[in-house]
């Protein structure tokens, strides 16, 4: 599957919180993986912070995720996102996706260094979990259902 | 969904009779009225589930605040045999050390009932809470492989806080046996920015006073009397434990697949303990408990400076002596009597709390001819105990009782409930302040989104696997 260009800042709410008692559920959506991956990753730092205003200084990283098959390869691919902003600081503002299949994905992220004066923080997220772990086509679109420990 | 018969032991006991798979039977310390929301949250069907793994031993246990939980239920806990066993991050938790302190002070409710706003609000702006806080301190990873061996040692030698803390942390503060060489990169990483922080969610620190004694003389013991000024802290290992739980997680998934272990759930992810996996995840847990106790530590010192220079009191009159710190999500080889006979074992508690007897070795010399202090935070609005550990909690549930309230409503529908209700207004108007980074946060942890902790301790005191010993209710509290 090749890549479509990055877009700028964060899309449209291309998520929605499912009840769950102690921890945060999460349904994503997209049109096809590629889509379903991205929209999560940005999605995942929408739950987590608010941007203010633009920051000084977007750098690219690339990115390399594998895993066992679209679920596995799901939730390394959030806990690599939930690492980098909490291990690194990083905020991812876009991306491009190169690369994906069910056993890896590659790009490139753009992201900022954490400043509290432009990133308040809402929520944070301690770990994407396999509990109620889902990623299916279903219909005309592509769904990832995950469960956050928070 | 697999069907899981509960079945009344007693007054305070319930039973699920082995089925195929389980190798001992499932007991939930609840009452009548807590089933249907255990029930609900499918709670006890983990508990069924923890049955199966190899090794366990007695009973896969669960207190009164059982609620769902990654694998293993909050509020369960499980030994396993040290050889033929296993260990497993779910019965820990990724908040590894997630625990409670609680501070005594020479103050009384009347001398400082018009200065809590001004010390929540002083605490509030001298300890990191909220999300992804990061503390003023940066270590070196070379600095914090030293906290990770040292534990609440390594804040003391530093000045945060005083040599006789150590003896009031179960373990002294340091639990023998972490390697921070079986730690990966990234959990190092996460965890440099975050030692002295509070952290989001449930963790807080709140300032209360002593409203109720039920057992004058252990009080006594504890150093706690009618009226008193308190300060509980609730917090854990941050980034760091969360970090090394998910490394582990993976680890232990891929050694399952390996051993051909059957699991009825693979969220119960584990190795047999006596394996390499399973000994460096113990050895990596250990290093968390230890960043949770310094973490802890660091707290404690900043509080105690907030108090004095708010109060503008010396440390002498302030007096500010750590109670007891304890441990509520942890795995631990420890020696238990099983059929007659003594056994070395691995107890996982997760979201429960030691609750050692008098005479224990492992309860600290200044309180072992009463038996160690157990904490059981309340959520903010009600209130918090201080319980006792009993010789009936080693008989029945390997010294183990409660943590806390437990939670019945979802973070949403907490929100969704609390829509329109000014949830800070409500707690002023109850004469508790309350300050919070985020609104949200002070929605979701509304009382009315957990249990009533009263009836969780009643619980397990009626039972016998704790006494209570006092009731502290809360003045002001600081959320992340």
């Amino acid at each position: 599957m090749k890549g479509v260009d990055p877009e700028p800042g964060l899309p449209m709410k291309n998520y929605e919180f499912f009840d769950h008692t102690a921890d945060l559920g999460v349904i994503f959506y997209g049109r096809d993986p590629l889509d379903l991956f991205k929209n999560a990753a940005l999605g995942l730092f929408d739950i987590m912070l608010e941007v203010e205003g633009d920051s000084e200084k977007v750098e690219a990283y690339k990115i390399t995720v594998e895993g066992d098959d679209w679920e596995d390869l799901f939730v390394n691919w959030l806990g690599e996102l939930i690492y980098l902003f909490y291990g690194r600081g990083l905020v991812l503002r876009k991306l491009w996706i190169d690369r994906i299949d069910k056993k890896i994905i590659e790009g490139i992220i753009y992201c900022e260094k954490f400043n509290p004066e432009y990133h308040r923080v809402k929520k944070e997220i301690k770990a994407a979990t396999y509990h109620q772990l889902e990623v299916r086509r279903e219909e005309d679109k592509w769904i990832g259902k995950v469960v956050f420990d928070i | 969904m697999q069907s899981v018969k509960l079945e009344k032991l007693d007054k305070y006991r319930w039973i699920i009779n082995p089925t195929e798979g389980m190798r001992v039977p499932g007991i939930i310390y609840a009452t009548h009225d807590m089933i249907d929301d255990i029930t609900r949250d499918n709670a006890h069907i983990q508990v069924a589930n923890v049955a199966h793994l190899p090794g366990i031993i007695k009973a896969s246990l669960a207190m009164p605040d059982i609620h769902w939980g990654y694998g293993f239920p909050i509020g369960g806990c499980a030994a396993f045999d040290t050889d033929e066993g296993v260990i497993s991050p779910g019965g820990v938790g990724y908040d590894i050390n997630c625990g409670v302190r609680l501070l005594r002070t020479d103050l009384t409710r009347d001398m400082i009932e018009n200065r809590i706003r001004e010390l929540i609000s002083a605490l509030f702006n001298n300890i990191p809470t909220g999300v992804g806080s990061r503390g003023d301190l940066k270590l070196t990873i070379e600095e914090e492989k030293k906290v990770l061996k040292e534990g609440a040692r390594w804040a003391v030698e530093r000045g945060f806080g005083y040599p006789e803390d150590l003896e009031r942390i179960e373990e002294n503060g340091a639990m023998e046996g972490a390697d921070p060489d079986v730690v990966s990169q990234r959990a190092l990483e996460r965890g440099r920015e975050q030692l002295g922080t509070a952290g989001s969610g449930n963790h807080f620190l709140e300032i209360g006073y002593v409203d109720e004694i039920y057992d004058k003389e252990i009080a006594g013991v504890f150093g706690l009397r009618l009226n008193q000024i308190t300060v509980l802290i609730h917090t854990g290992s941050r980034g760091f434990g969360y970090q090394v739980c998910d490394d582990y997680l993976k680890i232990l998934s891929q050694y399952v697949r390996k051993a051909g272990i059957s699991l009825p759930d693979k969220q119960l992810a584990c190795s047999y303990f006596h394996s390499s996996e399973g000994q460096n995840y113990y050895r990596a847990m250990i290093c968390a408990v230890n960043y949770a106790f310094a973490n802890r530590q660091m707290i404690t010192h900043w509080t105690r400076e907030t108090f004095e220079k708010v109060l503008r009191m010396s440390p002498s009159d302030l007096n500010m002596k750590l109670v007891y710190d304890v441990a509520h999500n942890v795995a631990k080889v420890e020696k238990h009597i099983v059929d007659g006979k003594e056994r070395r074992v691995i107890v996982h508690r997760k979201g429960a709390t030691r609750a050692f007897p008098a005479g224990h070795p492992d309860v600290p010399k200044i309180y072992r001819e009463v038996g160690q202090p157990v904490l059981i935070p309340g959520d903010m609005g009600r209130c918090s105990y201080v319980l006792v550990g009993t010789e009936k909690a080693m008989e029945e549930t390997f010294g183990t009782t409660c943590h806390g309230a437990g939670r019945v409503m979802s973070r949403t529908q907490a929100i969704k409930s609390a829509k329109g209700r000014s949830i800070k207004q409500e707690l002023e108007e109850k004469g508790i302040i309350v300050l919070s980074q985020d609104r949200d946060t002070l929605a979701e942890e509304m009382s009315d989104a957990y249990k009533d902790v009263s009836k969780v301790v009643d619980v397990v005191h009626m039972a016998g696997i704790s006494r209570k010993v006092a009731r502290i209710k809360p003045l002001g509290c600081i959320k992340g």
